[in-house]
């Protein structure tokens, strides 16, 4: 199952003199499974795409599907039950999520949206566990706690854990990491990825952070003016185009990677992370002075 | 240099409230701090989430007052109500969240906040604001709402509106952790600039290429100083800033460990293109 998207387009405040058009014949695939960067200055358009994908922007023009729900009816009796099954497929984190936390405990937090889906007080209990555990934090710890209390990382998690609770097969992450320290930041992103790779999640991430782009995603879409103006693998992107012109930095290692080419060093591998980087130079030159040898 | 602020063995801990309202002291906040700041320096402190930073800089302009130890700006006590007021008049502060920070509806109403709630005369305060504006590449916005504008361009305002009381400090408390890359650049490129102009800037942040970019670092743990010196000797630590949660930045952290394993690179590289220039030179050679 997949997401599927045809000539989407939107436009706030239509007929008025604020008419803004936010997004222009939008159609891409993400499939099942993938970890997707979506970048592109502010204001391109990223973030009314993804409210698309929940429903909580109702689609104007064109076609959308998620996991074969088709976003578009308009029947009324059918629309409300496409977004009935739609609402716990999926999750949606917005930017500083902890600011959006409001119950007395952790648990309570959590359990906000296994109990609006109206499942029975056990099933409510196994899910609030298995989030709070999927996001590194200690159930006896957290869960009879204030969330206000816990650090901001901490806050940030508990605000994912409410999120998994509904146990999305899609997860939305608007900049997950901003305002993170360094540490807070590899915890969060290392989170999502084991996340991903235990229950096959697709995960679609916003991001300015151009060098976590390009370490975590398989896949990276730009959005430029409300359209997509690049959408490929996310090494091929950073090799290939000229994305500062859309005031997008180009990821550290790419930027090397793309120098050493240039100058004739073709490494083993594409080398995302500075520990990647480091030891396939480490081996290239390895490589070149026992060839020298032997020669 | 002259030392313009004076921090001595400075304590404040935030406190914690049990149920039935009893306070609990905590360690959290900062703890028999010792720092100076000197005229027209470019400081950046960094440390992780929770490590003291935003509680020293509230310290710099009175925001908040030491429990134990002494702050003087410019000499002045901020325990002195009198004094306390002209520390506000020197040290301006500017905020995380662009959205918080703006009080008017018009930019040049709220740039002209600050020094009109000083008493400032009208003729002055045109010319005040004026400058302000012009400073941050802001002049033409100045009868636009705040609302409509970028992220970038709101926390230029907020400068502005900082500028505009004519502060010879600049306290930005994470400023730029909001914005795109375009806005972050915006905002670096003023406060340079405003800091070559002699402005003394103190930069709270967790991008390690911002802080590459100052005079000095102080590095933040548990409420202490726990290392200071120039960006180069300061990210040399790699491992101990990695034990601190914090990084190196990635070209920094690659030309360190290359050196260390017999590549011929300058160990403290910041600009990566330098660094992949080299290594070309270096294996061609081979």
């Amino acid at each position: 199952m997949s997401i599927i998207v045809k000539d989407l387009s939107y436009t706030y405040n239509p007929k008025s003199p604020y008419q803004t058009q936010a997004l222009k014949n939008v159609s891409l695939t993400i499939e099942e499974g993938q970890f997707v960067g979506l970048c592109g200055h502010t204001g391109s358009g990223k973030t009314t795409f993804v409210q698309h994908l929940n429903a909580l922007i109702i689609t104007q023009e064109g076609y959308l599907s998620v996991n074969g729900l088709d976003l578009t009816v308009k029947n009324k009796k059918l629309r409300r039950e496409m977004l009935k099954k739609l609402r716990g497929k999926v999750g949606m984190v917005f930017q500083y999520p902890e600011y959006q936390l409001f119950a007395n405990t952790v648990y309570e937090d959590i359990a906000f949206g296994p109990k609006n889906m109206k499942l029975t007080k056990e099933e409510i209990d196994v899910r609030v566990k298995e989030a709070i555990i999927s996001v590194g934090l200690d159930f006896d710890y957290v869960n009879q706690k204030s969330p206000f209390e816990l650090s901001g990382g901490e806050k940030r998690r508990v605000a994912l854990a409410g999120v998994l609770a509904m146990r999305p097969s899609v997860l939305v992450l608007d900049e997950p990491t901003a305002g993170l320290d360094p540490r807070g930041k590899r915890e969060i992103l290392d989170l999502i990825v084991n996340l991903k790779k235990q229950s096959g999640l697709t995960v679609i991430m916003i991001s300015h952070d151009m060098d976590e782009v390009y370490e975590y995603t398989d896949r990276t879409i730009v959005f430029n003016n409300g359209t997509v103006e690049y959408d490929m693998r996310t090494y091929e992107l950073f090799q290939k185009a000229d994305l500062t012109k859309l005031g997008l930095e180009i990821p550290q290692m790419a930027v090397l990677n793309n120098i050493l080419k240039n100058g004739g060093v073709f490494l083993t591998g594409e080398n995302h992370t500075v520990k990647q980087m480091l030891s396939a130079l480490v081996q290239y030159k390895a490589d070149k002075l026992r060839k020298q040898q032997n020669d | 240099m002259q030392k313009i602020i004076e921090i001595k063995n400075v304590t404040y801990n935030y406190k914690d409230y049990t149920d039935n309202g009893t306070e609990i002291a905590t360690d959290r906040g900062v703890n028999n701090i010792d720092l100076d700041v000197y005229e027209g320096e470019f400081l950046a402190l960094v440390g992780h989430n929770g490590s003291g930073k935003s509680t020293l800089a509230k310290l710099f302009n009175g925001l908040i007052k030491p429990q134990s130890g002494s702050v003087r700006v410019y000499g002045l006590n901020p325990e002195i109500d009198e004094q306390l007021y002209k520390i506000r008049s020197k040290v301006g502060m500017v905020f995380q969240n662009p959205d918080n920070q703006m009080v008017a509806s018009i930019v040049e109403d709220d740039v002209a906040f600050g020094p009109e709630n000083l008493g400032i005369e009208t003729k002055e305060l045109r010319n005040r604001v004026d400058n302000a504006l012009k400073s941050v590449n802001m002049y033409e916005y100045a009868d636009k709402t705040p609302t409509r504008l970028s992220g970038g361009q709101k926390q230029r305002i907020a400068i502005a509106g900082a500028l505009a009381i004519e502060p010879l400090v600049l306290v930005l408390d994470e400023a730029t952790s909001m914005l795109d890359p375009i806005g972050r650049s915006e905002v670096m490129e003023t406060v340079l600039k405003l800091n070559k102009e002699g402005i003394t800037v103190i930069a709270i942040t967790h991008f390690m290429d911002e802080a590459v970019k100052a005079d000095r670092v102080v590095v933040l743990n548990e409420g202490k100083i726990a290392l200071e010196g120039a960006p180069k000797e300061v990210f040399s630590q790699g491992r101990l800033l990695h034990q601190m949660g914090l990084d190196v930045p990635r070209s920094v952290s690659l030309s360190t460990q290359l050196s260390e394993r017999g590549f011929n690179v300058e160990p403290f590289t910041t600009d990566i293109k330098l660094l992949g220039d080299k290594l070309c030179q270096l294996l061609s050679k081979i």
